[in-house]
């Protein structure tokens, strides 16, 4: 069909777009992407990080669950196998974002009858309320505690901001400006 | 065998069609090319089907990765309607149509439409913005097409900016319809037509001029491939473009070859740079005309086959990809081509100063005549609707 000369010429021909084949292709994948364009990657997105909360109390089915940083309890419940009929729903906030780590209670019902605080329990209630949630009190909250002005208490927000909630007293003192004398002070007046 | 050249051209384009409907795994074709090339040193008929496998691999491996992540893209570009430039290398199709200017652009990055697959693919464009907002940074108005409107009225101005620049985004929906239905189409094109008239012409005034003919040869190769950069490389053109060089390069170097070798080395070229383009209608309506007129200087026909050929080799393309087939091309063709072709180097003219305002009506008249031209002949011979 083809002479000689013609059959050596076009399998010269064959050879060279082969290999010129995978050239491009390999170039094509190793290129990178535009330069001019800002490309950011959906998986990149820091929202989609994975964190763990434990969910007990009125739910179906309790335990330790995975979910993204941004969720919301009753995200957290749904998966928990949702809540029993004697959940109280009233005296848990729904809509709360959870963080990582977090322990969350679902009062019964019964429990929440039951447990009618009595003249010393109402007492210590009290004193619970003194407490300043250090991973949630704002700056005007934490300048209440004794020894902390407007400065470490924007400290303290900007640290949990940068790294996650604290999860003992002994993290406070990774804040600039707090030290053991400081922590003494006001550890029994703050809670995690 | 005589024709080499245009049997591995159409055993390889089966190939790159067949990537169209199925994928194959490269490896897998590989294997079997290796063993088809070992077997074509026995019996060289197996190199048909060694071209044909290698245009299945070729396009495999070419193939854009469909799975890029989906991202969000910002950026400034250089938009021409749909489409959107950040460098030659960087192109992206457009989900909204834009004055032509420069564009600040967010929006999602996407796969273009599989419709549009073989006229974007075979430019190049595999990416789409799905723009979600923009803002102008500055509109850009062609210069060419600016003097054409001072010229010219504006259906006439864009009828000679579409057949020049092969731009036809500004004609009017029912001249362009017209010019479609009677056959014309392809003046709107910067194609053969025009890339054969530029060679003549300059061809003939260097002879005129006394220049020796191998120096004239390289000298209008150069004027084309300024005149095809200019206008983008357009595939139109660029087909065009090739076959001319291939035989300037034929001429200068004394090869003696059938010109159906020279249509399958151009298209083997085309299809090297990008095997997509086997995809776009406009190369498939381009080599049925290379071919057709290449076949009947080959068989000798008398020259009123080289005018009916093209046009009969073009209608099964065009039942199948438009439904209809253009009867009135035969009587608008007749007329028309040499009234463009003489209207085309004056409208060149256009573009001088001074010497453009005295040639327009000349200019204006002769394109009216097409337009009349195109109208009575679709009167006269309606298309087909299939």
């Amino acid at each position: 069909m083809f002479s000689d000369k013609q059959r050596s010429g076009l399998i010269w021909i064959v050879v060279f777009i082969i290999v010129a084949a995978f050239g491009f292709h390999l170039y094509d994948r190793l290129s990178p992407p535009p330069s001019g364009v800002i490309v950011k990657s959906e998986d990149e997105k820091p929202s989609l990080k994975e964190i763990y909360v434990y969910v007990h109390g009125a739910v179906k089915n309790p335990g330790v669950y995975k979910v993204y940083k941004g969720s919301r309890v009753f995200e957290v419940i749904e998966l928990a196998g949702g809540l029993s009929p004697s959940a109280d729903v009233r005296s848990i906030n729904l809509a709360r974002v959870v963080e990582d780590g977090e322990n969350i209670s679902v009062p019964t019902i019964e429990g929440t009858k039951v447990q009618t605080p009595s003249v010393g329990e109402e007492a210590q209630a009290g004193r619970r309320e003194k407490l300043i949630n250090v991973n949630k009190a704002s700056v005007e909250e934490l300048e209440k505690l004794p020894g902390i002005g407007k400065t470490i208490a924007q400290r303290i927000v900007n640290y949990r901001e940068k790294n996650g909630p604290f999860k003992s007293p002994s993290d406070l003192l990774k804040v600039k400006g707090i030290g053991e004398k400081k922590l003494e002070k006001i550890k029994g007046l703050i809670t995690f | 065998m005589g024709y080499p050249l245009l049997l591995v051209f159409l055993s390889f384009s089966l190939g790159v069609g067949i990537t169209w409907f199925y994928r194959f795994s490269p490896f897998f074709l590989l294997v079997i090319l290796i063993f088809l090339v070992i077997l074509s040193f026995k019996c060289s008929y197996f190199l048909i089907f060694t071209f044909c496998i290698l245009g299945i691999l070729y396009s495999e491996l070419r193939f854009p990765s469909v799975d890029f992540p989906k991202a969000e893209v910002e950026g400034v570009f250089e938009v021409k309607g749909n489409l959107a430039h950040l460098s030659r290398e960087e192109k992206f199709f457009l989900s909204k149509y834009l004055k032509d200017g420069i564009y600040k652009i967010k929006g999602c990055l996407a796969f273009v439409p599989s419709e549009k697959r073989g006229y974007l693919w075979s430019r190049g464009y595999y990416r789409m913005i799905e723009v979600e907002s923009f803002n102008l940074v500055s509109l850009r108005e062609d210069p060419f097409l600016k003097r054409l409107k001072e010229l010219y009225p504006e259906d006439v101005a864009s009828f000679i900016y579409g057949a020049l620049f092969g731009d036809k985004r500004g004609m009017l929906p029912s001249i362009k319809e017209v010019v479609y239905r009677s056959g014309l189409g392809h003046l709107l094109a910067v194609s053969g037509l025009h890339v054969g008239l530029l060679a003549g012409l300059t061809l003939l005034s260097l002879k005129a001029l006394g220049i020796h003919p191998r120096l004239g040869l390289i000298l209008s190769s150069v004027l084309l491939t300024a005149y095809t950069y200019m206008i983008g490389f357009q595939p139109s053109a660029l087909r065009a473009y090739i076959l001319f060089l291939l035989m300037v390069l034929g001429k200068l170097l004394g090869l003696r070859t059938s010109s159906l070798n020279l249509v399958g080395a151009a298209g083997l070229l085309l299809e090297f740079w990008n095997p997509f383009v086997l995809w776009d209608v406009g190369f498939e309506l381009s080599f049925a005309v290379f071919l057709s007129i290449a076949l009947a200087i080959e068989l000798r026909l008398s020259p009123i086959f080289l005018y009916i050929a093209p046009q009969i080799a073009t209608f099964p393309l065009l039942a199948i990809h438009f439904n209809y087939i253009p009867l009135a091309s035969f009587l608008s063709n007749l007329i028309a081509i040499p009234i463009f072709s003489l209207a085309l180097p004056f409208a060149f003219l256009s573009f001088v100063p001074i010497l453009g305002e005295f040639i327009a009506p000349l200019v204006k008249l002769m394109i009216e005549i097409i337009f009349f031209i195109s109208m009575l002949s679709i009167k006269l011979l309606p298309s087909l609707k299939l």
